[in-house]
C-alpha cells in the first residue's frame, strides 16, 4: 500500500499540515502574510528620509544592518549598549560605551543628533531598552537601534575595534 | 542496547516524543507572529521565509505529534520528528556559536534562551526519534495495523 514506507507517510503528514496550516491562517484575523517583508519607504532613500529635520520620531526605530552602514558612513555616533568588559573586548570603530557615560551622553553628542544603540544582536533587549531611555529621559529625538548589533557587524567585515 | 527496542519503552518514547511535539505546537499555532519573531532572531531564514514557516511549522509539529501519540503512520512522523529535530538542532548550535543570546521560540517555556540545555534536550528527543524509527516491536499502533 503507498502509505507502507515512512518517506510517503512523511510526505503525507507533511501535505495535511501544509493544507490545515494554509487553510486556518487564511481565515483567522490576525493571518500572516507568507513572507516578511521589512517596510521600506519609496521615493527618497531611506537613510535620508529617517535622518530628514522635519522626521518626528516617537519611539525608537530599528535598522537592519545596511542601513546602519549607511549611517555609519555618515558619521552617526554608535553607542554601545553592553557591558564595559564586551566593550573592551570587541566594539564598532568609533562607537561609545554608555554604561560608563550614560548622564554625560549630551556633552558628546547634541539630543538634536541622531544615535545609534547596538548590543549583541537577535534579540537582545539592552540597545531598544537604551534608546528608549535615550529618548524619553533624555530627549534625544532620533534615536535608531540596530538589530542585528556586533556580531552581524563583524560577520559582514566592517569596522571593529578589539583588544590587543 | 537492547533495552532500547523493548516494545514498552519504544511506546513511552513514542508518547513522549508526541506529547512534546502537540504541547510545543500549541502557543506557536496560537501566536505565530511572535513566532515569526524568534525564527527572524536566528537570522538564518533568507527571503523573508519566516512567516511562511511561523505558519506551516506549528501544524506539521501537531499532526507528527497526535501520529505518534495515537499510533497512526509512526513510522512516518518518526522521520519528520528526525527531521524537525535536526533542523532545531543546527539552528541552536549556530547561535550558539554566532554568540546570539536569542529566545529560543521552542515552545517548551516561556522567555527560554538558546544555550547548551536546549541542545541536550533536543539531541535527547532526536534520540528518541531514532529509537522509534529502529523498533521492532508495533505496539498499539492502529496503521498500519500493529503486530
Amino acid at each position: 500500500m503507498i502509505l507502507d514506507s515512512s518517506l510517503n507517510q512523511s510526505v503525507f503528514i507533511l501535505v495535511i499540515s501544509f493544507v490545515i496550516a494554509i487553510g486556518y491562517n487564511t481565515i483567522r484575523s490576525d493571518s500572516l502574510d507568507f513572507i516578511y517583508i521589512r517596510s521600506e519607504g519609496a521615493g527618497v532613500s531611506k537613510q535620508d528620509s529617517l535622518l530628514a529635520h522635519d522626521t518626528i520620531l516617537i519611539e525608537p526605530t530599528m535598522i537592519d544592518r545596511e542601513l546602519a552602514k549607511k549611517m555609519y558612513d555618515l558619521g552617526i555616533l554608535f553607542v554601545d549598549a553592553r557591558e564595559t568588559e564586551e566593550y573592551n573586548e570587541s566594539h564598532i570603530t568609533g562607537a561609545i560605551l554608555v554604561p560608563s557615560v550614560s548622564g554625560d551622553l549630551t556633552k558628546i553628542s547634541a539630543p538634536d543628533k541622531p544615535l545609534i544603540t547596538y548590543c549583541s544582536g537577535g534579540h537582545c533587549d539592552l540597545s531598544f531598552e537604551l534608546a528608549v531611555e535615550l529618548m524619553e529621559e533624555y530627549n534625544y529625538e532620533k534615536v535608531f537601534v540596530y538589530e542585528g548589533g556586533l556580531p552581524e557587524w563583524e560577520d559582514a567585515g566592517y569596522p571593529v575595534d578589539r583588544a590587543k | 542496547m537492547n533495552s532500547l527496542k523493548n516494545k514498552w519503552i519504544i511506546l513511552i518514547f513514542r508518547l513522549s516524543l508526541g506529547a512534546m511535539f502537540i504541547y510545543v505546537s500549541m502557543d506557536k499555532i496560537n501566536d505565530p507572529s511572535t513566532f515569526s519573531d524568534d525564527i527572524r532572531a536566528y537570522q538564518i531564514v533568507p527571503f523573508g521565509f519566516e512567516n511562511f514557516l511561523a505558519i506551516i511549522l506549528p501544524w506539521l509539529e501537531l499532526l507528527t505529534g497526535l501520529a505518534l501519540v495515537i499510533g497512526v503512520m509512526v513510522d512516518g512522523a518518526a522521520l519528520l520528528s528526525i527531521g524537525l529535530l535536526v533542523v532545531f538542532i543546527i539552528a541552536i548550535s549556530s547561535a550558539i556559536l554566532r554568540g546570539f543570546n536569542i529566545e529560543c521560540g521552542c515552545g517548551l517555556k516561556e522567555d527560554e534562551i538558546v544555550g547548551a540545555q536546549k541542545l541536550l534536550e533536543n539531541t535527547i528527543f532526536f534520540l528518541m526519534g531514532l529509537c522509534i524509527i529502529n523498533r521492532t516491536s508495533h505496539k498499539y499502533e492502529i496503521f498500519p495495523k500493529s503486530d
